[in-house]
């Protein structure tokens, strides 16, 4: 690797995953370096989720290894994971529906502090980080959609995450609260945090990714700057398509 | 007379207004588009046509009818489908179930074959699976087959919720294409969607929503170069 390459946060050394006879994800190798900002794509069933999954202990790898500030994270539990400091979102939002917008982040710092006094305070931060301190006493299930992706990562930065994996936190949102989300997830980059993410608005990914790695059928087919893989052909063949005048 | 008119529909969940006084209309053979912001009412006013929801006030009427006091299914007799956000295919059922039991209807039924046969020729990757349970498909695969479930009820107006959902860039495409061929063919399209620039590309005509309201309407191609809609909904 090149001299500038930043400390390696996350490593996962030829992970393959198998349901059965389905392999997920195939001798699958990446590093998240301190400080950057990874960028995931592939076909929809190209096993992008089962990474999140693994890394996130939800699934054990069948073979590999996957260390997170240099110690392996196989056989730990979720939350386990989550308090060394690697947190997630999912893509199809998971809140605690009759809890207010308050109380679902509260739950994230309890990962941290069972004091809930310090909770509320560190919630209610979060929450005006996000931009939804207005509707911290709303009930999650009134929120819209783009609220619902924002209390997603809130419950996620609750947690102090080093290094935060972002599940598809654009789709269903309109081209402007698009670039809102883009925008929010600048700032929590500029607070320290690495960011894996997994998302199909190109237009974002291109734009906030300093690397992308690039998943088919579960193997890694190309990795690189993003205008680098924007043009290769495997790229374009798999996922992109061909331009359309 | 439009295949399609909303006049004045107001439309509520509890207290809570969802459609203000909304007219729409859908010309026969048109692909139209209805864009907006999240929570501004695009979903409402899908389900309001397919009966899921009971207008307050206003009138929903297909080829001149009213049909705002029919049960869903009647709806769909008249030659109305809904293809819902998020497909909604049966996962445990196989391709094959999922598209027949969209021609359960006296007339779709008799014609099963000739629409399996033409779903098959629009999405050959449909008939690859065809006795896949739906559950195993890929993201981009259910919608195709919520789509082709729909097309065998032999709509007249089909009408699509955010088709591209969760979709890669290429499905997108595909789908996109797809749809353009199945208007071509001569069925209306109703297109709800979040990817404004694809969809009003495609459309005919466009409407914007707002907080329950419609705040413009206009061909495809001027909505696209209407300065609000750059900036409130292309983000630039």
């Amino acid at each position: 690797m090149g001299a500038q390459t930043p400390v390696s946060l996350l490593e996962l050394d030829s992970v393959t995953k198998r349901f059965g006879g389905l392999t997920a994800v195939s001798r699958f190798s990446l590093s998240v370096g301190a400080g950057e900002i990874v960028g995931l794509i592939g076909p929809n069933g190209a096993g992008k989720t089962t990474v999140f999954h693994l890394l996130s202990g939800f699934h054990a790898p069948t073979e590999g290894a996957i260390r997170f500030k240099g110690a392996s994270v196989i056989g730990a539990k979720p939350h386990e994971i989550c308090r060394r400091g690697l947190a997630r979102t999912f893509q199809i939002v998971q809140p605690f529906v009759n809890l207010t917008v308050l109380e679902n982040v509260m739950i994230g710092v309890f990962n941290r502090t069972d004091d809930a006094t310090a909770a509320r305070a560190r919630a209610g931060e979060v929450l005006d980080f996000v931009g939804l301190g207005a509707r911290r006493n709303a009930l999650a299930r009134e929120l819209t959609l783009p609220d619902r992706k924002r209390l997603e990562m809130a419950r996620g930065l609750a947690t102090r995450p080093e290094l935060l994996l972002l599940d598809e936190v654009m789709s269903g949102l309109n081209p402007t609260e698009i670039e809102a989300i883009i925008g929010l997830i600048r700032r929590i980059h500029a607070q320290g945090v690495s960011l894996l993410i997994i998302e199909h608005v190109m237009r974002a990914i291109m734009a906030l990714s300093q690397r992308i790695v690039v998943l088919h059928h579960g193997e890694k087919i190309a990795e690189g700057e993003p205008a680098a893989v924007a043009r290769d052909r495997r790229v374009v063949e798999a996922y992109l398509g061909e331009e359309s005048s | 007379m439009s295949l399609l008119e909303m006049a004045g529909v107001d439309v509520a969940y509890g207290d809570l207004p969802a459609l203000r006084g909304v007219d729409l209309a859908v010309e026969a053979g048109e692909t139209l588009s209805v864009v907006g912001a999240n929570g501004a009412g695009k979903t409402t006013m899908l389900r309001t046509i397919s009966g899921l929801l009971r207008p307050r006030r206003g009138e929903v009427r297909f080829e001149g009818q009213r049909i705002d006091r029919l049960p869903c299914h009647r709806v769909v007799e008249r030659g109305v489908v809904h293809v819902p956000e998020g497909r909604k295919v049966f996962p445990s059922l196989s391709v094959r179930e999922n598209l027949e039991l969209g021609s359960y209807m006296r007339a779709p039924k008799a014609r099963r074959a000739e629409s399996l046969a033409r779903v098959f020729a629009l999405f050959p990757r449909l008939r690859e699976r065809e006795s896949q349970a739906a559950g195993t498909l890929s993201g981009g695969e259910q919608q195709m087959l919520a789509i082709g479930r729909a097309l065998m009820t032999l709509p007249k107006l089909l009408m699509l919720d955010e088709p591209s959902l969760g979709l890669a860039p290429l499905i997108v495409k595909e789908i996109f294409h797809t749809i353009a061929a199945i208007n071509r063919d001569g069925t209306t399209v109703l297109l709800v969607e979040q990817n404004t620039r694809q969809a009003l590309a495609l459309s005919r005509r466009g409407y914007v929503l707002e907080n329950g309201r419609v705040a413009l309407v206009g061909t495809g191609a001027e909505l696209l170069d209407n300065e609000h809609v750059k900036r409130a909904y292309l983000g630039m």
